[in-house]
C-alpha cells in the first residue's frame, strides 16, 4: 500500500520530474549565486561598515521593500500601551525603562521583511523600536522578554512577543529560550528578522552599539 | 581569504544539491512569478547559516529554511495588499493547490482524499510524496521529532486510503442503483 500509494501521489505532483527547473550550472544561476556570496555577513566585521551595492538586483529589490517599509512605518510605529515613544530614531542616545505596561510586538506577521534586506548598520540605525531583552518565559506562541536595554523607541520594562496562530517561537533560525538575551528591532508593531533581530551575540551587540551609540 | 574561499566552495557543494529541489518545492507551494525571488531568499539564508548546516544531508534543513522563507511571504503578501487597501480574503489554509497532475493520469478520488486532509497533513504527505522525503527528514523540515512525524504520516496515509475505499463503495452503489433502475424489456 505504501509504495503504491506515494507513486500515486507522485503523479498528482505538479512539478513532478519530467517539469523542467533551472540548472545551478547556468549562467545566470551562477550569477544569482556570485551576487548572494557578495552580500555582507553578520557575522563579519567588515559588515557593519559595508552598504548594499548600488548594481545589485537584490539589493534594489530589497531597497524598494525597504523604503515600502519606511514610507508606512513614518506614519504607523504603533505605540501599544503608550509605552512607545513614535518617530524615535537612533543616534539620541538610550532611553530610560519605566514602569508601565508591557510593549506587545508581532512575531507572526514577519512578511514586511520576508524579502530579507541586507544586513546594514545604517538600516539598523534608522529602526525603531529597539532593545535588548532577557526572555523570561517562552510560552508556545507567546515570548516576555524583560527589557536590559532600550537602543531606541520605547521605555517599557518588559515586551512581549506573539506568534501567529499556530507558529512555534522559532523563526528565522533562531529560537526564543528563556534565560538568554535577545536584541530585537521592531517596526509597526512587527519584530524584524532578517538578522535585524536575534540572540544577542558579540556581533549583533556591536553592530547595535554602532547604530545606536549617541 | 582562505576562510572565504572554503565558505564560497561549501556554499556552491551545497547549492549544487539544493538549487533544483528548492525550485520545484516552492512552484509546489506558490505562483510561478515568486519562485524565483524566494529562492534569493532561501539561498541567502543558507549562505548566511552555512555553519549550522548538516554537510551529509543538506536538503532536508535547506527544506527547513524554504518552509520560513514561504511562510514569510505568504504572510508579507497579505500584509501589502492590507497595507495598499485592498480588501482581500483571507486564503483558507487548505487553499494550497494540489497542482496540475501529469496530463495522463486522472485520479479524482486520491484529490479529493487529499482535499479531506488538513493542511498540516497533507503538507506532510506532499513531503513524502512529492519531496520524496523519510520521517526522518520531514522531521528536520517541519522541526518535529521523526517518531511524531511517522505517527502523523501513518495516519495521514490511512485517512487516505481510508477515503478512497469509502468513495469506491460510494461509486459501486451509485452503479448499482444505475442498474436496477434500468427499465426492463
Amino acid at each position: 500500500m505504501n509504495e503504491e500509494l506515494r507513486d500515486q501521489l507522485g503523479r498528482l505532483d505538479p512539478m513532478h520530474p519530467g517539469v523542467p527547473v533551472e540548472s545551478a550550472a547556468t549562467t545566470s544561476s551562477r550569477a544569482r549565486m556570485e551576487q548572494i556570496m557578495n552580500t555582507p555577513l553578520i557575522d563579519k566585521e567588515d559588515s557593519l561598515t559595508t552598504s548594499i551595492p548600488q548594481s545589485s538586483t537584490i539589493g534594489e529589490r530589497r531597497r524598494r521593500n525597504w523604503m515600502l517599509l519606511g514610507g508606512v512605518a513614518a506614519a504607523a510605529v504603533i505605540a501599544v500601551g503608550g509605552a512607545v515613544i513614535v518617530g524615535n530614531r537612533g543616534g539620541d542616545g538610550d532611553t530610560q525603562i519605566a514602569a508601565g505596561p508591557p510593549l506587545e510586538l508581532s512575531l507572526g506577521d514577519s512578511g514586511v521583511m520576508s524579502s530579507c534586506i541586507m544586513f546594514d548598520v545604517a538600516f539598523l540605525a534608522n529602526m525603531s523600536p529597539a532593545f535588548a531583552g532577557t526572555a523570561t518565559s517562552v510560552d508556545g506562541e507567546v515570548v516576555t522578554l524583560t527589557v536590559d536595554r532600550w537602543y531606541a523607541g520605547g521605555d517599557a520594562a518588559s515586551v512581549v512577543l506573539s506568534g501567529a496562530a499556530g507558529s512555534p517561537a522559532l523563526i528565522d533560525g533562531f529560537e526564543f529560550v528563556a534565560g538568554q538575551q535577545y536584541l530585537i528591532t521592531a517596526a509597526e508593531g512587527t519584530v524584524n528578522f532578517c538578522g535585524y533581530s536575534g540572540p544577542a551575540t558579540p556581533e549583533l551587540t556591536a553592530a547595535f552599539e554602532a547604530a545606536f551609540a549617541g | 581569504m582562505d576562510i572565504d574561499l572554503a565558505r564560497r566552495g561549501q556554499f556552491e557543494s551545497v547549492v549544487d544539491v539544493v538549487y533544483e529541489p528548492l525550485q520545484r518545492y516552492f512552484a509546489r507551494r506558490t505562483q510561478p512569478a515568486d519562485v524565483s525571488e524566494l529562492l534569493n531568499d532561501a539561498l541567502l539564508v543558507i549562505w548566511r547559516r552555512l555553519d549550522q548546516l548538516p554537510a551529509d544531508d543538506p536538503l532536508p534543513w535547506s527544506y527547513g529554511v524554504a518552509k520560513r522563507c514561504l511562510a514569510n511571504h505568504r504572510r508579507g503578501s497579505q500584509r501589502r495588499l492590507r497595507l495598499v487597501g485592498k480588501m482581500i480574503e483571507r486564503a483558507p489554509r487548505d487553499s494550497v493547490a494540489l497542482g496540475t497532475p501529469m496530463a495522463e493520469f486522472d485520479n479524482p478520488r486520491l484529490e479529493a482524499a487529499l482535499a479531506e486532509l488538513d493542511e498540516s497533513d497533507r503538507e506532510l504527505i506532499r513531503l513524502w510524496a512529492w519531496e520524496q522525503l523519510e520521517p526522518r527528514e520531514i522531521a528536520v523540515v517541519l522541526d518535529m521529532t521523526p517518531n511524531a512525524v511517522s505517527l502523523r504520516l501513518t495516519r495521514a496515509k490511512k485517512t487516505i486510503v481510508s477515503s478512497m475505499e469509502r468513495q469506491n463503495v460510494a461509486a459501486a452503489g451509485q452503479e448499482g442503483l444505475g442498474h436496477r433502475r434500468e427499465p426492463r424489456p
